[in-house]
């Protein structure tokens, strides 16, 4: 599978540093490893499913083009 | 309730829906009411099917369940050796990561998800990494989140990313961390520059301070988590990001470190032909059905006891040397060779609940043969170890032993003695017979062409009468 192009890594680098400052803080000594995975999946869902659907939207792109590339060059 | 089972498997109670249990020798797996659903939608739906197709499930056979109080038996095809991801080199650590996302993916085509991801759950089989607990998969439930996505980035996505950015030697705290890398440790632990790539950035980064943020307040996080959805498309979006983070770890063996590994034997060419021929003539003599080559390096003798025998377990204590014999049998297409990372003087030892959850490499054993070529020198003057003592390991180890003499003259022993006091007076080739005529009888003794190396063809007096 292609990577994609950095522009999309841009914002969601940054929507990762703003969860970063938003996310509020608690000191208490018992833990639950869970839920903070739990809560992050919930948002990274959004981005990382979003992405997704771009990403496939590209390699169509990429797929048609390709293959107009080729019905052309097969023309010449 | 777990029903007491006798010959309950030590590493096998944690799912209440079901568990491995072993009788004569055989293992089964007890499957309970209470798993009915989920195991009738993997057999019906077809996805039991579509993962034994791409060997990507160990495939079981359904055995009369007569008075066990089971739903059902299911009797799995066997694991040729079991191994654990501390025993794993970087890249078969990445293999069996991509193929616990394969499975995860594949469950959701079929309306199912893989409910939880330990690393243990992928053994290798046929060479290949396959998920042996049949019962991972469950029924999916609209909306709810991936319940082993912590799983997943502690048992593989931090220890790889640990292994290809900081060191591969760091695999080697899955002893001491047998549920997973702790995230925070393995945030501290990468460098900063990690923090710039999107899927470390979110998976292990930003998955650490989340669960140091709700440490405590778990009740406000999973009280956010039931408010919202996880949709389909939101956790294939997880798993697709997180095997593009592993695609994109490099394995710390580089291809081009391939020579030199077999620049440091000290054989003339005719002598090392030699060699490869006489351990090919004492495997035929004993026809072993499984070999373990202890340092085996890149896999050269263990390649030729593999068109000899059933399976070979190749130990290796250098991990670049490993993860460079297990790509070569990937690509190779070599299926009875297991290569493994293994210090033979600080052994895999029994851990976990109990000190039986994960079984020490004594436990394994023992091996119808053990190669332990231009290995000696290695434990005896190396570390230290008393010539008798290796002889009292090994005989734990193995039935038969092919064993190299190396002595004090051969210029590999002299490279290990330049920069320290000979204390090794014992080190001689009739103190080697000595210390081992206790524990094995000779069968054949034959020196090694124009060098001045000897191999002994050895019998375990204890095991093989």
């Amino acid at each position: 599978m292609k990577r994609l192009p950095v522009f999309f890594l841009t914002p969601l680098i940054t929507v990762m540093l703003v969860m970063l400052v938003v996310t509020p803080g608690n000191a208490f000594a018992y833990i639950d490893p869970g839920a903070g995975s739990a809560l992050l999946q919930v948002i990274l869902a959004a981005i990382f499913g979003g992405l997704l659907f771009f990403k496939i939207i590209w390699q169509r792109i990429r797929m048609g083009f390709s293959r107009f590339l080729e019905s052309v060059k097969s023309r010449k | 309730m777990i029903r007491k089972t006798d010959g309950l498997e030590a590493g096998s109670f944690r799912d209440p829906k079901g568990w491995v249990f072993r009788r004569d020798s055989v293992v089964y797996r007890h499957v309970t009411d209470a798993a009915r659903d989920d195991y009738s939608r993997l057999m019906e739906s077809g996805l039991y099917e579509n993962l034994v197709k791409a060997d990507l499930l160990i495939p079981h056979e359904e055995q009369p369940v007569a008075d066990s109080g089971a739903w059902k038996i299911l009797k799995p095809d066997e694991i040729e050796f079991v191994s654990y991801p501390w025993e794993w080199s970087f890249s078969m650590l990445r293999d069996a990561a991509i193929a616990t996302l394969d499975i995860a993916e594949r469950a959701m085509d079929f309306g199912m998800i893989l409910k939880d991801a330990p690393a243990f759950n992928i053994q290798f089989h046929k060479a290949r990494p396959v998920l042996i607990d049949t019962l991972s998969l469950s029924v999916r439930i609209e909306g709810r989140p991936w319940e082993a996505y912590r799983q997943f980035c502690q048992h593989f996505l931090a220890p790889l990313a640990l292994a290809s950015r900081r060191d591969p030697r760091l695999l080697l705290m899955g002893r001491n961390h047998i549920d997973g890398m702790p995230l925070d440790l393995a945030a501290t632990l990468l460098p900063i520059r990690t923090r710039l790539k999107p899927g470390l950035a979110a998976h292990v980064h930003l998955h650490a301070r989340m669960q140091d943020r709700y440490a405590g307040n778990e009740s406000a996080a999973a009280g956010r988590v039931n408010r919202s959805d996880v949709s389909e498309q939101g956790i294939r979006g997880i798993l697709d990001s997180l095997k593009s983070s592993i695609r994109s770890l490099k394995s710390p063996a580089a291809a081009s470190a391939w020579e030199g590994y077999y620049s440091e034997t000290n054989y003339s060419e005719s002598a090392f032909d030699e060699k490869k021929r006489i351990v090919a003539d004492y495997l035929d003599e004993v026809s072993p059905q499984v070999v373990w080559d202890l340092g085996a390096n890149t896999g050269e003798f263990s390649g030729i006891a593999a068109t000899r025998v059933d399976y070979v377990i190749a130990f290796e204590a250098d991990h670049n040397a490993a993860d460079l014999h297990y790509r070569e049998c990937m690509k190779t297409r070599k299926s009875n060779i297991l290569p493994l990372v293994m210090d033979l003087t600080n052994p895999s030892p029994g851990l976990g609940w109990d000190f039986r959850e994960r079984m020490s490499l004594e436990e394994r054993g023992p091996a119808d043969s053990l190669m332990a070529l231009a290995l000696i020198h290695h434990l005896a003057i190396g570390n230290n170890v008393p010539l008798y003592k290796i002889s009292e390991s090994l005989a734990r180890l193995g039935r038969h032993l092919i064993i190299e003499w190396v002595p004090k003259d051969d210029s590999q022993v002299q490279r290990l003695l330049a920069s320290r006091e000979d204390v090794f007076k014992d080190y001689t080739r009739e103190g080697f017979t000595d210390a081992f005529a206790n524990d094995w009888e000779t069968m054949r003794c034959q020196k090694v062409g124009d060098s001045v190396r000897e191999l002994f063809l050895l019998r375990n007096r204890t095991t093989t009468q």
